[in-house]
């Protein structure tokens, strides 16, 4: 990606990125706002909330601004995702937040060899005795070190010996 | 009791065989993750904090701060030999490092950035000693017109030395504030920003936004990238530098750890950019600047001196002042507060054993990382080897329980993900994580300081400017935000500016 090129695409970056915080400043500024701002003998608990929302949302705008004026539109604006592995990155953040959910009534052994075992898979494919042998080992070794050795509460779940 | 004395108490409390059990694993561990890219000291001292809770105090900060001195040694080692930074702080030392690695000079480059950090780091250690107490006695003048204000500078300072664009730092900063202030308002108790969830109630950890940001966010962004790895083959022999050597990089060292220990005192500032700085003075001044780029003993010695200076000079406003001058320090800070201790001017007396066992520690742990990074450096080398593939999934693993652990709740590992997704887009957008987790941090004592000079003053804000030390501060900050409006001083800022959080 040549520097004009990236370039643009900070740019284009910057123009969404600020309405995000511009949006998000003033719903801060307005929860602040809604808190009480108190007076400045007795300040309220919404007066720094108000206040750093504003600031978030005035920086923002600036961003904005100079990211939407200097915005060129052509080709590659978006090369920053260029060769992004959507699919790599969805299967490991799932595979994260159902572990996380699974955690407790699943247990930590039976859950924990999943997560490892689709964890290995998904960073790299690699064979599957290589997979089951890793996830095996790593939960054993992480089960001794925080639960036997560290006396890390882990949940039982099914087995009841989590 | 005079400064020998607490020297001697520290060292007693170093010295016990559980503390020095702690202090080994400590700059083992770092070491570890200065050598492994891709993890570095902040996510691995959020994953140590919940083993602390179970030990004393001092056992549990001597094993944090173990951590992070121990990584910027063994950054230099994967710089090296690998033309990785294993840690930010390392990113100039491949330069020259593994220039001297390929021309054979692998075990000089080593030897020169184990001793010289050694060396730099006890001078670090000497200077906190000496300094400490009489900024503590300073500190004690500190009301909160001054504690605001100086959280304040911190904060301008992180943000413009943040690599990229320093508005979007300061949106991060105040972005961190706002996470800061999530739960109950210690003055009034109303909930703030809660959504009616119980588990808000007493805001969101430390753990899960900076295993998320720092952890696995830069594991989703590895995800994407083909890393390759050149490991440096050939044995490595010869690990002591030459007389030749020493001669060229005896006042790199001293430059070096002198930028580096106060370079480490300013809030804000930091070892990465004391390692660049002081890279840039030694080129300046060298005879032979031509050199630097191919190889320069110097280009390894100065910036690696640098960023151990950095390390112990930024105990220093944490320990005397109870500010943390950067992310590592605002975990520490994390720590202390865990076991009800709070760093500050009256901690040299009222836990000495705390205060003064860190710094001996710290003279201890510098000869364990001697000894761990000389005739262990083949082992270092081994580690080196393991696939990505496999340490990726490991690295998600060890966030996940770390983060866990800390509370047993199920709720704080969604918020750990949530910040991954946040720290990745962020990266995607330009936007910096360090200047919004310290934020975090200082968040609720910013507002504390700030309602409680409006109620000592009476509203009056002209408090912050009539009082000398709060004007200064205010000053230096102001000055500073302005100073990025000037065309020739923005250009002078992109060039020191820095990513402090790699």
């Amino acid at each position: 990606m040549s520097g004009q090129q990236a370039r643009r695409t900070r740019l284009k970056a910057d123009t969404v990125g600020g309405l995000f915080w511009v949006a998000g400043g003033l719903w801060i500024a307005w929860e602040g706002r809604e808190l009480g701002l108190g007076t400045l003998r007795d300040p309220g608990s919404g007066l720094i909330l108000f206040w750093v929302g504003l600031a978030m949302a005035a920086m923002s705008a600036v961003t904005l601004v100079t990211g939407f004026l200097a915005r060129p539109a052509a080709a590659g604006e978006w090369a920053d995702w260029h060769g992004l592995e959507w699919r790599k990155l969805a299967v490991v953040l799932a595979t994260m937040i159902v572990y996380a959910g699974a955690l407790e009534p699943v247990g930590f052994i039976p859950a924990t060899l999943v997560l490892m075992a689709v964890l290995f898979r998904a960073v790299e494919p690699q064979p599957w005795h290589v997979v089951l042998l890793g996830a095996l080992i790593t939960t054993t070794v992480v089960y001794v070190v925080f639960k036997l050795g560290l006396g890390t509460q882990l949940p039982d779940g099914l087995l009841g010996a989590g | 009791m005079d400064i020998w004395q607490s020297l001697a108490l520290g060292f007693g409390v170093a010295l016990d065989p559980i503390n020095l059990a702690y202090c080994f694993l400590g700059v083992f561990i770092g070491t570890l993750v200065g050598v492994l890219p891709g993890i570095g000291p902040v996510a691995a001292m959020s994953l140590l904090l919940p083993v602390t809770f179970n030990i004393t105090p001092e056992a549990g900060i001597i094993m944090l701060a173990g951590i992070y001195y121990g990584s910027m040694y063994g950054g230099s080692t994967t710089a090296i030999l690998v033309n990785i930074p294993g840690e930010a702080a390392s990113v100039i030392t491949t330069i020259d490092g593994h220039q001297m690695a390929r021309q054979g000079r692998a075990g000089p480059a080593l030897g020169m950035a184990a001793i010289g950090s050694f060396i730099a780091g006890t001078l670090a250690i000497v200077g906190l000693m000496l300094l400490a107490p009489p900024l503590t006695k300073l500190a004690v003048k500190f009301g909160p017109v001054e504690y605001f204000s100086l959280m304040v500078l911190g904060l301008t300072i992180l943000s413009y030395l943040t690599h990229g664009s320093m508005l979007k730092a300061l949106v991060m900063a105040c972005f961190g504030v706002v996470l800061g202030l999530i739960g109950l308002d210690s003055i009034s108790a109303t909930p703030r920003l809660t959504f009616d969830r119980l588990e808000l109630i007493d805001g969101i950890g430390l753990v899960p936004i900076v295993m998320g940001l720092f952890g696995v966010a830069e594991i989703l962004v590895n995800l994407e990238r083909e890393l390759k790895r050149s490991i440096v083959e050939a044995k490595i022999t010869g690990l002591m530098p030459t007389l030749k050597d020493w001669g060229m990089s005896k006042w790199a060292l001293a430059r070096g750890s002198l930028i580096g220990f106060f370079l480490g005192i300013l809030p804000g500032g930091g070892a990465v950019i004391a390692s660049f700085l002081s890279y840039a003075v030694e080129k300046r001044i060298s005879a032979t600047p031509e050199r630097f780029g191919h190889g320069a003993i110097e280009g390894v010695a100065g910036p690696e001196a640098a960023n151990n200076a950095a390390a112990g000079g930024a105990f220093i406003p944490l320990m005397t002042l109870g500010i943390p001058p950067n992310v590592i320090m605002a975990l520490l800070l994390g720590a202390f507060m865990v076991h009800g201790l709070q760093p500050g001017p009256l901690m040299m007396t009222r836990n000495p054993e705390v205060f003064w066992g860190i710094i001996a520690s710290m003279y201890v742990g510098n000869i364990m990382l001697l000894v761990l990074n000389l005739p262990l450096v083949g082992m270092w080398v081994q580690v080196l080897r393991v696939p990505y593939r496999i340490l990726f999934p490991l690295i998600l693993m060890f966030c996940i329980i770390g983060v866990f652990s800390v509370g047993n709740a199920i709720f704080d590992i969604y918020v750990m993900i949530g910040f991954g997704i946040v720290g990745y887009l962020m990266r995607k957008f330009g936007y910096e994580g360090a200047p919004l987790v310290l934020a975090f941090v200082l968040g609720p004592l910013l507002e504390n300081n700030l309602r409680k000079s409006l109620i000592l003053s009476r509203g009056d804000f002209m408090t912050f400017v009539e009082r000398p030390i709060s004007a200064a501060c205010l000053g230096l900050a102001l000055l500073l935000l302005l100073s990025t409006l000037v065309p020739w001083l923005r250009a002078k800022r992109q060039k020191i500016a820095l990513d402090e959080t790699a």
